[in-house]
């Protein structure tokens, strides 16, 4: 399990738990970043903390960790186990 | 009244980006009446759609992810679908915009908005957009899926809107929709459903490569910043160059028909006087700022629309977040450059309290454009014009570095808020990056439009009661007119007899520090109407009849009766003072406390004060 934060540019991981304020956790829940979700950081802000995600067909801007922490895991461990599908490609 | 109680009254929602207030405008016509409801200002706005000799109400809400609300404007949708808004009545409808390029997240609130119970309809918009990526959507089994009417909408050409409109009055085809999961589902629930619905529904979904290879640019470490400093230089350069021609044709106007009114006549009879230099002076300095607000708001609203605002949102949250403040702090900051009133407003888009609180607290201390005559006067009168390396102009040097500082010590401000007053909350910054798109014309011109006419609402019933109570003091006692006396002598000896330089008098000793005069005193009172009322006060007082700034003989007159270190003094003092009555009021209704609105009444004048001080002290050490 690793901090998103930590997840080079480019690499798809899968959320495993979302942690922060009760608030913002369930927000990020309805934009769609639920336990399971493939993401992966398209770049970091010139000095860092501030991130642009990608998810499915999303993108969303979050300032990591302050705002919110997601800590993810490798998509290649798991991959037997099922997932929501996010879209047919 | 009662016909608009009889009018039916839909909600039209959506998640923020969905083209919501393109529909909106599209429906009722840019040139509808759209009515403001009162206690809300800015939204919701209610515009009336018209279809043969029927018509319905459309309440325009703010875009929602969900119905739990985490911002204020959020509040006000949630609070309006409920029926619990004053003022709203309850909601016969919803017309739900589901963007087709965002389907998950629009399907997540239509799974809770269904549990609502009402009649629902579904626009479905950008279908062009996604058709150009090469995707598949099928409506038809969307349609089903969700047990209401949905019914697609083609862009720009605004195909569907007459279907659109056809169905919206009749409410025969609207359907209460099933619910597809029961009201406690959990977040994971809903969007696993909305998942399962976009799978069914749409094929060979891909990003937008149009939009990923502007990122590359427009976010570029070196060559997003480059990009966003351009940007930034482009808007302050139009703010002025463009609204420039507009404001001096208002002001000619307004002193043309001041001239009218007074005519020659020395002592112009009461009513007239009131007319004139009450009445109209002060109608007249709320729309000399319409053309800057407006197009600051187009120009904002630009950049909202084309979807470079939530980039430059992200660029410069870590810079603002040193302050204390984050990337949405941006928005309200950059349109206070125009007016701090615009700007508080959108500061609801702030998610977290500490700081929605402390951008609103700092937005004031941005150069609005109510400073800038009182700056081009002392400016041009004091500082000696020099050409800097061939090019560069002494006293716009000044000027600039006058803008700069503001901001600068906003920052600073921010910093130490967040660190004594306003810790108590964390950031919270996240904001979704739309597509970028071209925006229309017409959206821009109608929201401009609307923040225009809010601003003249907003501040121009405070300017002008202020400017008719200025008027009473400044003209009460009479005086009568000696014989062959001018007209601004006349004025001159009225104004210095009055109330008004009783009260001027009789508050001096307090800026007895920095040496301000009672005439100087007198114009920082009439600037609680507007701070631009500085430069008119001062013309009045030195019976040079002109409230231009650029005008010589008020320049010569400022000149001869200001001592320089005064003059710098009173730089100092506008650049922090809150004076502006309207900004108090609306910090007032935006922080929903007088105890915050007091704070920053005070913080500012307090530093405004000891700015003024130092001033004098420093430049009256430096020039004798």
């Amino acid at each position: 399990m690793l901090s998103l934060d930590a997840l080079p540019c480019g690499i798809s991981a899968r959320v495993v738990s979302i942690e922060g304020m009760p608030s913002v956790v369930e927000r990020m829940k309805e934009l769609g970043l639920v336990e399971g979700t493939i993401v992966s950081v398209v770049r970091r802000s010139l000095f860092g903390g501030t991130v642009q995600l990608r998810y499915g067909s999303s993108t969303l801007a979050v300032r990591l960790p302050d705002t919110v922490a997601f800590y993810v895991e490798s998509v290649h461990h798991t991959q037997q186990v099922a997932l929501p599908e996010v879209h047919a490609a | 009244m009662t016909r608009q109680r009889l009018r039916r009254h839909i909600a039209l929602v959506g998640v923020p980006n969905s083209g919501k207030t393109t529909l909106f405008n599209a429906l009722t016509g840019a040139r509808k009446k759209v009515a403001n409801y009162p206690g809300v200002t800015v939204e919701p706005s209610v515009g009336i759609v018209q279809h043969n000799a029927e018509s319905l109400a459309l309440v325009d809400l703010p875009g929602v992810y969900s119905l739990s609300p985490k911002s204020t404007d959020e509040d006000i949708t949630t609070a309006a679908l409920g029926g619990t808004l004053d003022r709203i009545p309850p909601l016969d409808g919803i017309l739900l915009i589901l963007d087709a390029t965002n389907l998950e997240k629009g399907l997540f609130l239509f799974s809770q908005l269904a549990s609502l119970q009402k009649p629902m309809l579904i626009a479905l918009t950008m279908i062009d957009e996604i058709k150009r990526r090469g995707a598949l959507l099928d409506d038809m089994t969307l349609e089903s899926q969700l047990g209401v009417r949905v019914v697609p909408i083609v862009g720009v050409k605004g195909i569907g809107i007459r279907e659109l409109k056809a169905l919206l009055f009749d409410p025969q085809r609207w359907h209460v929709p099933r619910e597809p999961l029961p009201l406690d589902s959990s977040p994971e629930e809903r969007v696993s459903w909305a998942r399962n619905v976009v799978a069914s529904v749409l094929r060979n979904d891909q990003p937008d490569e149009r939009t990923e290879r502007l990122d590359q640019i427009l976010l570029h470490p070196i060559w997003g910043f480059v990009a966003f400093a351009v940007i930034m230089m482009l808007i302050f350069q139009s703010i002025f160059t463009w609204s420039q021609p507009l404001m001096d044709g208002i002001d000619y106007a307004f002193s043309v028909l001041r001239q009218k009114i007074v005519g020659d006549s020395v002592a112009p009879p009461l009513l007239l006087d009131f007319l004139a230099n009450g009445i109209i002076a002060g109608v007249g300095s709320v729309l000399v700022f319409a053309p800057q607000i407006f197009v600051l708001m187009v120009l904002v609203t630009f950049l909202e629309d084309s979807g470079y605002m939530a980039r430059a949102a992200f660029l410069v949250d870590r810079i603002l977040g040193v302050f204390g403040l984050q990337g949405r702090s941006f928005i309200p900051l950059l349109s206070s450059y125009a007016c701090a009133i615009p700007g508080i407003l959108s500061a609801r888009m702030i998610p977290s309290f500490a700081e929605r609180m402390a951008t609103m607290l700092v937005a004031p201390l941005m150069t609005c454009s109510a400073r800038l005559p009182v700056y081009t006067l002392l400016i041009a009168a004091f500082v000696p014009e020099r050409k800097i390396g061939g090019f560069l102009s002494s006293q716009a040097l000044i000027l600039a570095s006058l803008y700069v500082l503001a901001a600068v010590i906003g920052l600073v401000i921010a910093f130490v808020l967040r660190r004594t007053l306003l810790t108590d909350d964390r950031t919270l910054f996240f904001i979704e990056f739309p597509p970028y798109r071209m925006p229309q014309w017409r959206n821009l011109m109608v929201r401009a439009t609307m923040r225009m006419q809010d601003f003249v609402q907003t501040a121009g019933t405070i300017i002008l009661a202020i400017s008719m109570l200025l008027w009473a003091l400044a003209s009460f006692p009479r005086v009568e007119p000696q014989p062959h006396m001018s007209a601004e002598e006349y004025r001159r000896m009225q104004l210095e007899q009055s109330y008004a330089a009783q009260l001027g008098r009789t508050i001096a000793p307090l800026f007895a520090p920095m040496h301000f005069d009672w005439h100087v005193t007198l114009g920082i009172i009439g600037s609680f109407a507007a701070r631009e009322v500085f430069v008119s006060v001062m013309g009045q007082l030195y019976a040079v009849g002109s409230d231009d700034s650029s005008n010589s003989s008020l320049r010569a007159a400022v000149q001869e009766q200001l001592a320089p270190p005064v003059a710098f003094a009173v730089l100092a003092f506008y650049m922090f003072a809150l004076q502006c009555m309207s900004t108090v009021a609306v910090l007032r209704r935006e922080t929903g406390s007088w105890k915050w609105t007091v704070f920053a009444f005070i913080y500012m004048f307090v530093l405004a004060y000891i700015a003024a001080v130092g001033t004098y002290n420093i430049t009256h050490a430096l020039l004798s």
